[in-house]
C-alpha cells in the first residue's frame, strides 16, 4: 500500500497536525521518517494513506501548518520527494486491517 | 497535621497524579528520541499536556506551551530571552528571588516600581512612572507569595502594550487560582510552576510564549529535532526544551491540571472562593490574639489565600517551629522574597505565612488560630 510522509518541523507540530487530520476523519500516524527525509537530521512525520493525501494537505494548509516536505513512501521503504500531489498516482489498494502484507509496524497500545 | 504551606507547594494532590506518574515511569520513553512506540506515546503524553494548557490558558497554540522544570526555570528563560545589556528593566516591589536574582544579574539597569501593599492604584502609578522609553523588559509578580497581594497585571499589561515594552508575568501563585487568559492579557511570557495551584508534582512547570520563533535559548542541548543544526531548532517548544523531559512529572501535571479544570467547570472561581473563606476564618481567629499582626487586604479582590502575620516579641522561625510541634505546617522568614518584605516593612522580622489550598478545611482554619494562640503565649 502506498502512503505519503508529510514532514513536520517538530514533534509537537506533528502531533498537532495529526489531531487536525483525525478530527476530519483522516487516519494518520506520527512517526520518525527515514533519515534522508530531513536535511537537518531528526524530525517527525505524518504517515497518511495515499487516497487521502490531497484532503490532508488541504486541511493542513488551511490550518496554517508549515510542514516542510512531502514524500511518496513505498512498501519497500524507499521514498521520493514530491511536489504537493493533487491526487494519488496509483489505483488505491484495498485497506485490510491487520494485513500481513503491511510493511509498516502497527503501534502497540 | 494541618498543612498550610500551599504557597510553597501543594502537598496533597488528587490520586490520579500519582497514578499517572507511576504508569509513566514504566511506560513512557523519551519523546522525540526514537520512533518506537514508547517514544511516540511519550510525545503524545507531552502533547496532551500542551494542548490542555493551551486551551485552559487561551494560548492559541500548543507549540507555544513550553514545558519547564518549575517557574524559576521559565522565568529565567523569559528574562534571558528579553534582557538587553545596559537597558532598563522594571519589576514590582513584590518579586520573588526567581525574578529579582536573574534580573539583577543580567547587566540591566533595574528599576523597582514600588507600590504600597494592597494598593493597586499606587502600584499602577509607580509602573506608569517607571516604564519609560528605554525599558527593554518588565517583569511582574501576579500575586505576592508573601502577602497574597494581587497586583493589577491587566492594567500593567496595557501600559506595556501601549509603550511597546515586553512583559513577563510570574503566575506562580495565581495559576489555577485566578483565571488567566494569555491572549487577552497580551504578555510576552507567563511562567508558572506545576506543583502549586495546578496540583502537579514538583519538577514541573509551564512557560506560555507569545512568539514561537527565534527566541534566545536558555539551555543548549539535544532537542530530538534538527539535530544537525549547531543552533537550537528555530521553533518552540523545541527551541526552549533542551534535554530529556521529566515524563512522569508531565504525566502527573496533566492530571493535576485536569483536576483544577474539573473543579472550576460549571463553577468558575470555586477554588478561590473556598480558599479565601479559609483565609477569612483564620484571619478572624488570629485578630483576637494579643500581639498578633496580620497582613490582610480590606477587599477580597486584592488578596488570594496567603496570610502573613507576626507575633510581637517572638521570632518568626521559632514560632513556626512551635506550630510544627503543635501540628501546623507553615513557612517563616523571608520566603525567598526579601524585596517583598522590604516593600511591606517586614524585612527585619520576616513573617509567618499560612497559605491555603483546596484540600484544607474550615475546621483546620479555626484550629490553626488556636495553635497560634498557644505559640503566642
Amino acid at each position: 500500500m502506498l502512503s505519503y510522509l508529510i514532514i513536520c518541523r517538530t514533534q509537537t507540530q506533528a502531533n498537532r497536525a495529526a489531531t487536525v487530520l483525525r478530527t476530519i476523519g483522516i487516519g494518520v500516524s506520527v512517526l520518525r521518517p527515514p533519515a534522508a527525509a530531513s536535511a537537518n537530521g531528526c524530525t517527525h512525520a505524518l504517515r497518511v494513506n495515499g487516497e487521502r493525501i490531497a484532503d490532508a494537505l488541504t486541511a493542513l494548509k488551511n490550518g496554517d501548518f508549515d510542514c516542510s516536505k512531502v514524500y511518496l513512501y513505498r512498501a519497500d521503504g524507499t521514498m521520493d520527494a514530491v511536489d504537493i500531489p493533487a491526487e494519488h498516482p496509483e489505483p488505491p489498494t484495498p485497506t485490510v486491517k491487520g494485513s500481513k502484507n503491511n510493511p509498516l509496524p502497527t503501534r502497540r497500545r | 497535621m494541618i498543612y498550610f504551606d500551599n504557597a510553597a507547594t501543594t502537598l496533597h494532590k488528587p490520586p490520579e497524579v500519582a497514578e499517572a506518574m507511576r504508569w509513566a515511569v514504566n511506560n513512557l520513553g523519551s519523546p522525540g528520541r526514537g520512533g518506537h512506540d514508547y517514544a511516540i506515546t511519550a510525545g503524545e503524553a507531552a502533547f496532551a499536556l500542551r494542548e490542555l494548557a493551551s486551551k485552559y490558558f487561551n494560548v492559541g497554540s500548543s507549540e507555544r506551551v513550553v514545558l519547564t522544570s518549575n517557574a524559576t526555570h521559565g522565568l529565567n528563560m523569559a528574562i534571558n530571552a528579553l534582557a538587553q545589556k545596559g537597558k532598563r528593566a522594571v519589576i514590582s516591589g513584590y518579586e520573588h528571588n526567581s525574578v529579582y536574582r536573574p534580573v539583577m544579574n543580567c547587566d540591566m539597569s533595574v528599576v523597582i516600581a514600588q507600590g504600597q501593599l494592597f494598593d493597586s492604584g499606587d502600584t499602577l502609578e509607580a509602573f506608569d512612572a517607571a516604564l519609560k522609553r528605554d525599558t527593554a523588559l518588565c517583569v511582574v509578580n501576579h500575586v505576592s507569595n508573601v502577602f497574597g497581594y494581587i497586583q493589577p497585571i491587566e492594567q500593567i499589561a496595557e501600559l506595556c502594550a501601549v509603550r511597546g515594552i515586553p512583559l513577563v508575568i510570574d503566575a506562580s501563585q495565581s495559576a489555577g487560582v485566578i483565571a488567566l487568559d494569555f491572549t487577552k492579557l497580551g504578555a510576552d511570557y507567563i511562567a508558572m510552576p506545576g506543583h502549586k495551584g495546578l496540583y502537579g508534582p514538583q519538577g514541573t512547570g509551564l512557560l506560555l510564549c507569545k512568539d514561537g520563533k527565534d527566541m534566545k535559548p536558555f539551555l543548549y542541548g539535544g532537542s530530538g529535532s534538527n539535530s544537525k543544526l549547531i543552533d537550537m531548532p528555530e521553533l518552540t517548544p523545541d527551541r526552549l526544551e533542551a534535554g530529556t523531559h521529566n515524563m512522569p512529572g508531565i504525566a502527573g501535571l496533566y492530571e493535576g491540571l485536569r483536576f483544577v479544570i474539573g473543579l472550576e467547570n460549571g463553577s468558575p472561581g470555586r477554588v478561590r472562593r473556598h480558599e479565601n473563606n479559609l483565609l477569612n476564618i483564620a484571619a478572624e481567629g488570629l485578630l483576637k490574639i494579643p500581639g498578633v499582626t496580620i497582613y490582610k487586604a480590606d477587599a477580597e479582590t486584592m488578596q488570594t489565600a496567603v496570610l502573613s502575620f507576626t507575633i510581637a516579641g517572638k521570632d518568626c522561625e521559632t514560632a513556626a517551629e512551635e506550630l510544627n510541634r503543635f501540628g501546623a505546617a507553615v513557612r517563616a522568614g523571608m520566603h525567598c522574597a526579601p524585596l517583598a518584605h522590604k516593600s511591606a516593612g517586614t524585612y527585619q522580622t520576616g513573617t509567618i505565612r499560612a497559605s491555603f489550598g483546596v484540600y484544607n478545611t474550615a475546621e483546620e482554619a479555626r484550629r490553626f488560630a488556636e495553635l497560634v494562640e498557644m505559640a503566642a503565649r
